[in-house]
Order: structure tokens, then C-alpha cells, then sequence
């Protein structure tokens, strides 16, 4: 067992509470229903799966206090399931998955805001995949769990449905106007909001019936806001998930699908079950719940886990309502049905899929899988390829130019976010004399830290609902507005079909970045490569010491370029919460069997147990690419002989600190 | 009749067309992409198993082939109809001397066989994978049997298979096999350069005489200005001089190319190229006119002829209305789809 | 072809599609980010796939343009598919022609 579940909480269309939703689902309750809290006049859809009993201002006012009240909500019911008052606030971490959050504000100053009324003062990570971004998030935490950063992570989500949602949603063409059928007619989908959330544990100190066995992340890299019609994408997330529980496909006895009911996502994903379960899709029951808790948003994939665990707490398995003759490329059993079906079901798969071609896809299993061992895990060692930065700063990389990859990229219509993004991954594979050949663009991965959308997209969706009105936004421009709109454009140009993520944790959103890939690439048989950094296009309170720009790194499991004769090694991690530089540091040293002693360069913060090393405390240390920028000099003072073994760490005042130990290591470059 | 059989199997069903008109050539090597950066009108902008559609312009601008140019990492596969693979390779090599590359003529090793119709994905998919159709148009894929390009030219979903000589018998055989079930229909170039006229889609083989430029030919997509290229310069000036532009000719009585087309009793420009077509029932063309006049919804003549000009294309392909994700072959019958004409 | 009037009703219906064919150049550019210059935007190229670029976002933006600027709310996805093929479609549209004649 990878991590126990000991705690749910869940605010849902049905109102709050994990009693509510059972009720709800064992009523054949319709949660999809007319919109009050805004006015839909100007909209052909007036439906969706709205938190009841709430009044929320309007859009210009968007719901800021809503999203982390239903969070909160949400949270404190896992929380107080879970008892984690015993523990150590340090030792509980926080990953908050969010497609929009406040819209307005830095995505991870929500997380910290939920935190700090919790209580959670471990790591606090936000993830925006837009629609896979809570499951991503419980992903992240069984990944927390295995490094040691907490010993009880609160992970989920929460969205709400504004009235731009709404209209970016209508504007796409994809809403039903009556409640959605997925796999069925009408096509569509309905829109919906809320929060869940889960505790996992290691080593679980209060009852637990199930466990969260495994998470697959992919990318698509195919199209901004369409899935890839032949869900191979959507299958290597599925496979990743199985491999990483340890289970062959025919351990899954019941589905729980993304099922948005659109005409181009439910076939994509009925192809890719087809593909991972071979003929044993035929028989499983794939059901979604989003026929009748709408579509979530970033909260949705956790909400239908939850829903799904609280159906098979009652020995039953969610139904899809509305079902009324199944559409070509269906699943042949989609449980039909206005109410939950008895079922003995055991071990289950969830998925998600999102903007930006993200797929996250995650196994449960019930009692026998608590208690079975977690699969035995090898860990890889891990070098840094290259490195790559654009932006005013990159002088101070002293990089040499790259062949300039980027201009297999045609630049129509990218925002500055995303062109930067673009080319400093692309110089960072250049940098490692890495081209992406055939399969091994499905074992490359992307994760990325970054705070905010780009100014120059929100500023042309703003523009366009000034001069047209909400209900003729620009559609180009709202698919731009989550936070991995730029990641997955960045993907897509450069083929990175791996693990993919977004991740926010204000100035040291980038190394956490780092930290995350690093730990996929250590642990898992799937993917060989990935891109690593951060990216900032504006910040509105313009700090003088923020970096615009992006920097990215290509860490490996193959050796890769380093001074002739060594290569250089990431031999150290850690995550902590944001008062915990110096437990980061010390842990990150721990994991690495480097000694403080052995150090000769501290790059970021400046620690007291370390005070006898060379500290190099970077100019530019805001922004999400800040820390990255950081990490970058310490490779390039490794290349050029000036240290053999360097710290690089870095804080953000509410969401965590992080470190990384990078030592130079004897060996052949095999380039 | 055979035209006519074989055009209403691309239009409704699917067909296969020898592709042996189609010069194939393989550029291997790290300076092949460089070399392609320096002859390509069009900026590549493309990565592994991508396509970029464009042309190969003489020093006067006039357009000697329409090519696909088909990146499979350091290397590219060329699809050229306009030249032979030999003088694609003639044109290339002076642009070659200080590069890393190599020239593979593919003409006998390999052949090409064209797949197209709005079903052509679904026959597609029962030879390799159904995966292919997630391939994006412009994208290509190396399947067990041969190497799959997406194309065409006709309007229709279009698939031209690289196959080694050695292996087309076999896959001649599976597509006879699998044929069966799509009313997979034989069809000839003639059959193509019809279709494609239909469709309003340059023909390299038929339409580019002397003193034509992408400007003219309503190519300009096909290039980027502000580029070093072979032609660029004279392309540059053309465009500040340029007065004619291709139209759509529509016609119930024949239509012959060189025939001068009249506005009035003004003589406004020539008509390029002309065939019946069966889809329709009337003839269609390509007509090079005077810009002032180069609009469709006009009436023209044409010796005794009434010509009137149309948006490109002169049939509402049913591949635009065909939905992977919807529809399939075997319920054409039942599925609603706008006629192919629109009177 | 041959009365005087006819001829001025042709010559009227050029001037009417020269004036929409600049008006969708515009946009085109100016929504669209279309970087191209409006003489490079030939009536007949195809927006999307390989011609322009455009994807099925961009189809999106399009159909706002069309009401915003035309007044035209066109919510038949039949009718778009066929007259989204190139700028001359897209004006055979706005004069009322959804199709080839």
C-alpha cells in the first residue's frame, strides 16, 4: 500500500458534507440544476451543478471568498475524519489542485490561505492542470508521503463556477442544455463547482478502509483545449497509474470516468480504456458522475473519487444518469441508472483529463490492498542534462547560444509565457544535446512552476469582454486562462508526451518543480527525462528583484553533459513547509549522504548551519522562475570547476521551502 | 463511366490511386533540415512526423512542384508532384554542397499508394491501427507495413502509404481484403486531377505555365515573405506588380483551356485549366483573370460559353461533415449529410 | 452576359466583395493574430489546417467576429464547417450564400 485514506471531506451539488452526498446519490437526486446564484440571461445554458445555498458576488468580484470557503469546507471535514489535531503541524502538508482559484490572485496564495485556517504548516503545493488538477494533486501527495516530506498530506481540491466560466465553456459550444448523458445523447457537457478533499497517510493512525495504490500522469501534446481522438495520451496515464500500484489491468474491476459527455472527449477515453484494459473494458462497469454532480473543474477528479468511495462504502458503484442509448465508441456498461448499483467492486480507476492535454489517472483499492505492501520501488539516479533560460537574467548564465530549437515552433498567437517557456526548455535539450526520437518523446516529461496566467492573454480576454460583452469572449484567450495553458503548448511544440504538470508555490514555485520531477524520475519505470522550471510572465505588484523570463533544466537518468570526465548529480531533495529552510536543507543533505562539510556552494537563502560555505545569494529572487534561475548558476559553477558539491535551496514566505544537493561525480559523459 | 464511378467513390466512399506520379526522395542527414531552411519558400517550422505543404520555386518564382516536406528527426522525406525524384534531387543538390546530407531516390525501392474519401481514416484504421485517427492533417506515422503521410488534395481525407516495393503486394492484398467492407473503389490520375480541380487545389502536373507565381495561383499561403529562397526576389517584385488572379469557372457547356474569358465584352484573362465534372454535372476550371474581376459570384463568358465563378471548393466535400468520433461506413446510410452540390 | 445592366449589377457585387474581403482580412489579422500581411490573404486559401493555420479555437473567435461585426449568428455547425473553408466562403456567407452556387 502506497498511502492509506484516512479522511474525506467534500462539498458538492448536493450541498456539504459526505452524508449530503451519499443521500444525494442514493436519492437519485439531480444535482445539475438552474443556476441562481448569477444571472445566465444572456446564455443558452442556465444549468449546472452548483453548491447549493450560497450567494456569490459577480464576476468582477469573482468568488474569491467562495473558492476557500468550499475548500475550507471541504478540508476541515477530511481533517477532523483523519484526527490529525495529534500531529505536528509541520508534519501535514497541503496540495490544493485548482483550475482557476480566485482568478485574480496567485494560485498559491490560495493553498496558503487554506492552510494557514487549517493548520497545515508542511509543504503547501498548488496544482493547476486545469481539470485534472485535484487528482494530479493526490498524485503529488502519495509522492510527499514516499520522500518524507509530511507524515499526513491534505490533498483535493476546489473550483467555482463564475459567470466567465460559464461563458468561456458556452462560447466553446460544449454545454448541454439539459443535464449531460455522457457516452450518451445529447452530447455535452454540464458545468459544475465544489471541493473534496482526502487525507493519505503511510503509516495511518485511525481506522482506514481504502488506499490510493498508484497515479499516472501524461500530456497529450496535441491541441489546447481538445483531446487527442485516439486517447493514446489518455492510455499512458491510465498505464502509468497501474504500473506505479502494481496491478495488471484486470486487477480494475469498476471505472470511474472523465465522461464529460462532450462529442470528442468520451470516445477518446472509451479508446484509451480499450486499449489499457483489452478485453476485460467490455465487462467493467465505467460509470460518470458527472451526470449528475456537473463538471467540477480542477475539483472534479477528486470529488468523483470521493463520490465513488463513499458509493462503495454502501457496496454500490456510482451510476450515469441520463442515459438514454449509447453513442458510437461507448463503453457497453455504463451503469444506467438514476441510482447507485450494488456491486462488490474492489479496486478502482479514476480519470482525468484536461486543458492543455493533460491526463492524470489514479487506482484505489479497498481493504486487502491496505494491507499488501506498497511495490517495491528502485530508485534512479538522477543527473542534470542542461539547462535553459530566457529572459534579461540569461547573461548571467553565461549560456552558450543554442542552435535555437524554438524555431521549430510556429510563434502565431503564443503568448510571451509561453514563448519563453517554449525556448528555454527547448535550449535546455538543446544544452544536452538531447533531440526527442520517436518513443522516447512518450518517456519525456514537463513540470513547470509558475503563479500566475499570462498578463498579455488576460489582458485580450479582458479586452474582449469589455468590447463585446461576457457572452462573445475570445475563446482563444479563455482557454489561456489556467495556469498549464502555457505548459501544455509548451509540451505540444516540443513533443514531451511524458508526465505532465503544473505546480504553484510562489517564489520557489520553479525548484519545487524541480523537486517533484525529480522524485517521478527516481521512482518510476515510464519516463526517462523531464523538463524542469519555471516560468513568470508579470507580476502585478512588481517586486524590483523579480525575474521575467523562464529558466528550465532537463534533469535525466542518463548522464548527460557535465565537465569532461564527471557528470552532475542531483543527489538530494527535499520538500518542507515554508518555516523550514533549515530541516530542508538538513533533509535534502541527508537524502543525498552529503555532509555539510563537504559543501562548497550555497546558492539561495542563507542558512546558519551552513554560514562557513560560500553563499551566492542571486540578485533576482522573485518570481517562479526566481529559484530556477538559482539552481542554474550552481550547475554552471559546477561545470566550470569552481565547487564539486553544491546546496541549492529556496523559500517562499507562506508555501514551502525547498533544497536540492547537486554534487559533481566521476564518470564518463556519454556525449 | 469509369471516372465517374471512381469519383463518386472518392466523394461518398473510399478509393485507392496509385501514387506514381509522385516523385518520393529521402534527404538523410544533419543538413537536411538547413538544406530545406535555404530552398523552402515557407518557413519548415515543423518537427518529427510533421509535414509542411509548399513548393519549389525557379529564380523566376514560378512554381515547379507542389511538395510536402516530411520531417522524421535529422532526416525528411520529400513528396514532389511537378518534378521527377531525379530533378528534385538536381534542384536540391547546388543548395547541398557545403552540407551534412544525402540524397535517397525512392523511385524503385519504393511505391506510393493514395488513399482518399470521406471514409479513408476508417479503411486506414483497419490496416494499421484505429489510432490513426488521432494523425493530425500534416502529420505522418511509420506503420508496420509502410510509412503513412496525411494529405490530399481532393478535399477528402487523403493518405499517401510509402511502401517498399517488396511489401506492396501484401499490402495490396489486405487492402483488396479490407476493401470489401468500404466499397474500396481502383481510381486512376485522371480521376485525381478531376477531383482536384473540383476541389480548387493547384495541380503542380497541369497548371503552372510560364510567367504564373504563387501570386497568382492564390499559393501565398504556401510561403513566408522575408525569406532567403530560391525565387524570392522576383516573387518580391511580383507582388508589387502582380494584376491577375486564379478564379473557380463553373460551366454547362465545355470549357477549354487556353480560351480567352470575357467580362462584358471586355477580355479579362484565359482559362488555365478545365474538365467535366460528374459530381456536379457541369464543367469546372481554373480561369487566371484580372484582379479587379477576380471574385466568385460573377458571370463571365467564354467563346459562347456562360462561365460563372465560385468559392473554392465547387463541392461541399462530405469529409468535412465526417466525424471520427460520430460516424463510420456502416451507417453512411442512416447518417445526415448536406448534399454534395449546393444549387 | 451581355446587357449593360447586368454589367453593372457585376461590377456593384465586385465592390461589395472587394469591401468584405478587406473587412475579413482585418480580422482575421487583428483578432486572429494572423501574422501576414492583408495582400498575402488570398480569397481562395484555406483558413484552417495548412493554408492560415486557423484551429478549431480560432473557429470559435470567428463566429463571435461574424455577429459582432456583421450582425450574423450562425450556430449551425453545417453551415460553419462549410463556410469557414477560405475568405470567399466566409463572404458568400455573409451575402447570404452558405455554400457554393
Amino acid at each position: 500500500m502506497r498511502a492509506a485514506v484516512t479522511g474525506m471531506g467534500a462539498v458538492t451539488a448536493y450541498g456539504r458534507g459526505l452524508a449530503r452526498l451519499w443521500d444525494g446519490m442514493a436519492a437519485g437526486e439531480q444535482g445539475i440544476r438552474t443556476i441562481e446564484r448569477f444571472s445566465t440571461a444572456e446564455f443558452d445554458v442556465r444549468i449546472a451543478g452548483v453548491v447549493p445555498d450560497r450567494n456569490a458576488p459577480a464576476w468582477d468580484d469573482p468568488g474569491a471568498s467562495l473558492c476557500i470557503e468550499l475548500a475550507l469546507g471541504a478540508a476541515r471535514e477530511a481533517y477532523a475524519n483523519a484526527r490529525l489535531a495529534d500531529l505536528p503541524p509541520a508534519r501535514i502538508a497541503l496540495v490544493v489542485g485548482t483550475s482557476l482559484g480566485d482568478y485574480e490572485r496567485p494560485m498559491h496564495e490560495v493553498t496558503e490561505q487554506i492552510g494557514d485556517a487549517l493548520g497545515a504548516h508542511g509543504p503547501r503545493i498548488t496544482v493547476s492542470t486545469a481539470c485534472t488538477s485535484s487528482t494530479n494533486a493526490l498524485g503529488f501527495a502519495l509522492d510527499l508521503l514516499e520522500q518524507g516530506a509530511a507524515d499526513a498530506v491534505i490533498a483535493g481540491g476546489a473550483d467555482v463556477l463564475t459567470p466567465l466560466v460559464l461563458a468561456g465553456f458556452h462560447r466553446l459550444g460544449v454545454l448541454s442544455r439539459t443535464p449531460c448523458a455522457p457516452f450518451s445523447s445529447p452530447a455535452g457537457t454540464s458545468l459544475g463547482e465544489g471541493a473534496g478533499f482526502v487525507v493519505v497517510e503511510r503509516r495511518p493512525r485511525g481506522p482506514a478502509r481504502y488506499a490510493v495504490l498508484g497515479y499516472g500522469l501524461s500530456a497529450d501534446a496535441y491541441h489546447e483545449t481538445g483531446p487527442d481522438p485516439s486517447g493514446v495520451g489518455v492510455a499512458r496515464a491510465m498505464r502509468g497509474a497501474l504500473a506505479h500500484a502494481g496491478l495488471a489491468a484486470d486487477a480494475i474491476d469498476y471505472v470511474n470516468a472523465h465522461g464529460t459527455g462532450t462529442v470528442a472527449g468520451d470516445p477518446a477515453e472509451w479508446r484509451a480504456l480499450r486499449s489499457v484494459l483489452g478485453a476485460r473494458a467490455d465487462k467493467v462497469p465505467v460509470s460518470s458522475s458527472k451526470s449528475f454532480l456537473g463538471h467540477a473543474q480542477g475539483a472534479a477528479g477528486v470529488l468523483e473519487l470521493i463520490a465513488t468511495l463513499v458509493a462503495l462504502d454502501h457496496g454500490t458503484i456510482p451510476p450515469t444518469r441520463n442515459f438514454a442509448g449509447a453513442r458510437p465508441n461507448s463503453p457497453p456498461d455504463p451503469v444506467a441508472s438514476e441510482v447507485p448499483r450494488a456491486s462488490t467492486a474492489q479496486t478502482v480507476l479514476c480519470n482525468s483529463s484536461g486543458f492543455g492535454g493533460a491526463n492524470c489517472a489514479i487506482v484505489v483499492g479497498g481493504r486487502a490492498a491496505l494491507e499488501a505492501d506498497a511495490p517495491a520501488v528502485a530508485r534512479r539516479a538522477i543527473y542534470v542534462g542542461g539547462i535553459g533560460a530566457v529572459g534579461p537574467h540569461r547573461a548571467c548564465l553565461a549560456l552558450e547560444p543554442g542552435p535555437g530549437r524554438a524555431a521549430t515552433v510556429d510563434p502565431r498567437g503564443l503568448d510571451a509565457m509561453t514563448r519563453d517557456l517554449t525556448t528555454a526548455a527547448a535550449l535546455a535539450l538543446d544544452d544536452a544535446g538531447l533531440r526527442l526520437r520517436g518513443a522516447m518523446q512518450e518517456r519525456s516529461g514537463l513540470v513547470v512552476g509558475t503563479t500566475r496566467v499570462s498578463k498579455e492573454s488576460s489582458d485580450l480576454l479582458r479586452q474582449s469582454i469589455d468590447e463585446r460583452g461576457l457572452r462573445q469572449l475570445s475563446a482563444p484567450m479563455f482557454s489561456r486562462m489556467v495556469l498549464n495553458a502555457p505548459v501544455g503548448a509548451c509540451a505540444k511544440a516540443l513533443a514531451l508526451k511524458g508526465p505532465l504538470s503544473t505546480v504553484s508555490a510562489g517564489d520557489v514555485s520553479g525548484l519545487t518543480a524541480i523537486a517533484l520531477a525529480a522524485h517521478l524520475l527516481a521512482t518510476r519505470g515510464d519516463v526517462d527525462r523531464i523538463v524542469a522550471g519555471g516560468v513568470e510572465e508579470d507580476r502585478r505588484a512588481p517586486d524590483p528583484r523579480t525575474i521575467e523570463g523562464a529558466v528550465a533544466t532537463l534533469l535525466t537518468t542518463e548522464p548527460g553533459r557535465g565537465v569532461p570526465g564527471a557528470r552532475i548529480r542531483l543527489a538530494g531533495v527535499s520538500l518542507a513547509g515554508p518555516a523550514e529552510l533549515a530541516a530542508a536543507c538538513e533533509a535534502a543533505l541527508a537524502s543525498a549522504g552529503v555532509a555539510a562539510t563537504q559543501l562548497d556552494l550555497v546558492v539561495g537563502a542563507p542558512v546558519a548551519a551552513l554560514a562557513h560555505v560560500t553563499t551566492l545569494r542571486p540578485e533576482h529572487r522573485a518570481g517562479a522562475a526566481a529559484s530556477v534561475l538559482g539552481f542554474a548558476m550552481a550547475v554552471g559553477a559546477l561545470r566550470r570547476g569552481e565547487a564539486r558539491c553544491a546546496l541549492v535551496s529556496g523559500e517562499a514566505s507562506a508555501s514551502a521551502s525547498c533544497a536540492l544537493v547537486l554534487v559533481i561525480e566521476p564518470g564518463d559523459t556519454h556525449e | 463511366m469509369s471516372v465517374e464511378r471512381e469519383l463518386h467513390a472518392l466523394r461518398t466512399a473510399t478509393t485507392v490511386t496509385p501514387g506514381d506520379h509522385v516523385a518520393r526522395v529521402k534527404l538523410v542527414g544533419v543538413g537536411a533540415a538547413d538544406l530545406l531552411e535555404r530552398v523552402s519558400p515557407r518557413a519548415l517550422f515543423v518537427r518529427t512526423g510533421k509535414m509542411s505543404h509548399t513548393l519549389l520555386l525557379d529564380e523566376a518564382a514560378r512554381p515547379l512542384a507542389d511538395v510536402y516536406l516530411c520531417c522524421d528527426e535529422d532526416d525528411f522525406f520529400i513528396l514532389a508532384e511537378g518534378l521527377t525524384a531525379a530533378d528534385v534531387v538536381a534542384y536540391l543538390r547546388p543548395h547541398a554542397t557545403d552540407l551534412e546530407v544525402t540524397f535517397e531516390d525512392l523511385t524503385e525501392s519504393h511505391a506510393v499508394l493514395s488513399l482518399g474519401g470521406p471514409y479513408a481514416w476508417e479503411l486506414l484504421g483497419e490496416l494499421t491501427t484505429p489510432d490513426v485517427i488521432g494523425l493530425p492533417y500534416l502529420g505522418f506515422f511509420h506503420a508496420e507495413a509502410f510509412t503513412c503521410f496525411r494529405g490530399g488534395k481532393t478535399g477528402e481525407y487523403g493518405y499517401d502509404l510509402l511502401v517498399e516495393r517488396d511489401r506492396l503486394a501484401g499490402v495490396r492484398a489486405q487492402l483488396a481484403d479490407i476493401g470489401t467492407r468500404f466499397d474500396l473503389v481502383e481510381s486512376t490520375l485522371a480521376t485525381q486531377d478531376v477531383a482536384q480541380l473540383e476541389a480548387f487545389f493547384w495541380n503542380a502536373r497541369r497548371q503552372s505555365p510560364v510567367g504564373l507565381t504563387p501570386i497568382e495561383l492564390q499559393l501565398q499561403w504556401r510561403v513566408t515573405y522575408g525569406r532567403a529562397f530560391p525565387g524570392a526576389a522576383a516573387l518580391a517584385e511580383r507582388r508589387q506588380t502582380a494584376h491577375r488572379r486564379a478564379v473557380l469557372l463553373a460551366s454547362a457547356t465545355a470549357l477549354e483551356p487556353g480560351a480567352p474569358l470575357r467580362f462584358g465584352d471586355r477580355t479579362i484573362g484565359t482559362v488555365l485549366d478545365a474538365a467535366f465534372s460528374p459530381t456536379r454535372g457541369d464543367w469546372v476550371g481554373m480561369g487566371i483573370v484580372e484582379r479587379a474581376v477576380a471574385h466568385s459570384g460573377l458571370e463571365l463568358a467564354s467563346g459562347a460559353a456562360a462561365v460563372h465563378t465560385l468559392s473554392a471548393p465547387s463541392i461541399n466535400n462530405r469529409s468535412l461533415h465526417v466525424d471520427p468520433q460520430r460516424h463510420c461506413f456502416a451507417t453512411r446510410a442512416t447518417d445526415v449529410f448536406p448534399p454534395l452540390v449546393r444549387r | 452576359m451581355s446587357e449593360t445592366t447586368d454589367l453593372a449589377e457585376m461590377t456593384r457585387r465586385v465592390a461589395q466583395r472587394e469591401e468584405l474581403l478587406g473587412r475579413l482580412r482585418k480580422i482575421l489579422i487583428e483578432h486572429l493574430q494572423l501574422r501576414r500581411e492583408v495582400d498575402e490573404l488570398d480569397p481562395d486559401a484555406p483558413l484552417f489546417g495548412s493554408g492560415f493555420g486557423l484551429d478549431s479555437l480560432d473557429a470559435v473567435e470567428l463566429v463571435v467576429c461574424l455577429e459582432t461585426e456583421f450582425g450574423l449568428r450562425v450556430n449551425d455547425p453545417t453551415v460553419l464547417r462549410q463556410s469557414f473553408r477560405s475568405l470567399n466562403t466566409m463572404i458568400d456567407l455573409v451575402l447570404g450564400h452558405a455554400g457554393p452556387a
